[in-house]
């Protein structure tokens, strides 16, 4: 027999094992999904963090699946258990931080210097596909709460929406919303500050 | 020289754009997943102690838990009960003789 779904157990099925104490049955949750999880992990934390992210947010999975009511499908359950793991991660990331914030070098005042200074498609594209950039973003994305960073990344960088961010976080729409309009002026602000401590520079080492 | 604005604008498009260009693969390996079966092994052990103990089994008896402690407490407001009293009788009565009161200081 060549049936697929006679071969391989549901995610529901799998889930009701585990819960009835079948331990090893998890195991098949990791296979199936267990890339999924890391490349959502991998989105929005340190690449170097993203095993131990992955790690935590499947222990979360295996300790919540008691609580998984089957009203939305498995694989959105996962992914809001993995977004908020990353939350999670930020949040105690920026409580034990303890050294400086990083401050840009002048490589990517320079790389600021010449996305601004040209209007055409080619020289933005070639910027934005340059190591500095991802690097500027990171400096602004430091710059802000974690809170913010995660909306700025789920909303402004991934393109969410409201309601797709508010299922992943766990929160309502009403504060999606405001959380994303005073992320996005903090961003811009954070953005603003590096054109101009930039152009302060320039003008310093021309006069 | 363009606005200020305009200059945000393009900086904030370059940094989505390089946000999405960014390459992230991830592939679950067996020592990962080895090491999360352990973990989960490792909380199955240790929760399992818990569960057992006051897990489930504490919230099938709340309801008459709850039940029991109305009626006890009907009881003691109708039968004239003075718990207050009743702990001071155990006290000063000291009957087994163990000198209780004497531990509190009491003569």
């Amino acid at each position: 027999m060549n049936d697929k779904s006679v071969q391989e157990p549901s995610d529901i099925d799998i889930v009701q094992r585990v819960n009835d104490g079948d331990t090893e049955a998890f195991g098949l949750l990791v296979d199936r999904y267990g890339d999924a999880v890391g490349r959502i992990v991998a989105r929005h934390v340190p690449s170097e963090s993203v095993e131990e992210v992955t790690h935590d947010v499947f222990v979360s999975i295996y300790r919540s699946l008691p609580t998984f009511g089957a009203r939305s499908s498995f694989g959105r359950w996962i992914s809001s258990i993995a977004v908020r793991g990353c939350h999670d991660f930020w949040r105690n990331h920026y409580r034990k931080r303890e050294v400086s914030l990083s401050s840009l070098t002048e490589d990517h005042q320079g790389w600021l210097d010449v996305l601004l200074a040209d209007d055409s498609r080619e020289i933005f594209e070639r910027q934005a596909a340059q190591r500095e950039a991802r690097e500027v973003l990171e400096y602004a994305l430091d710059r802000l709460s974690a809170d913010d960073r995660m909306i700025v990344t789920l909303m402004h960088l991934d393109g969410l929406s409201v309601r797709e961010t508010a299922d992943l976080l766990g929160w309502s729409s009403v504060r999606v919303k405001v959380r994303a309009h005073r992320s996005r002026q903090r961003m811009k602000k954070i953005i603003m500050e590096l054109i101009e401590e930039g152009r302060k520079t320039s003008d310093e080492g021309t006069s | 020289m363009k606005g200020l604005r305009e200059d945000v604008q393009r900086v904030e498009k370059a940094l989505i754009s390089a946000y999405r260009g960014q390459e992230r693969s991830f592939e679950m390996s067996s020592r990962l997943k080895a090491a999360i079966m352990s973990s989960i092994g490792q909380s199955e052990v240790n929760g399992g102690v818990w569960d057992a103990l006051f897990g489930r089994a504490v919230w099938r008896f709340a309801a008459a838990t709850c039940l029991v402690a109305v009626v006890l407490l009907f009881f003691a407001a109708h039968s004239g009960l003075d718990t207050e009293y009743e702990i001071a009788r155990l006290i000063l009565d000291d009957s087994a003789d163990i000198v209780l009161a004497q531990s509190f200081g009491i003569n």
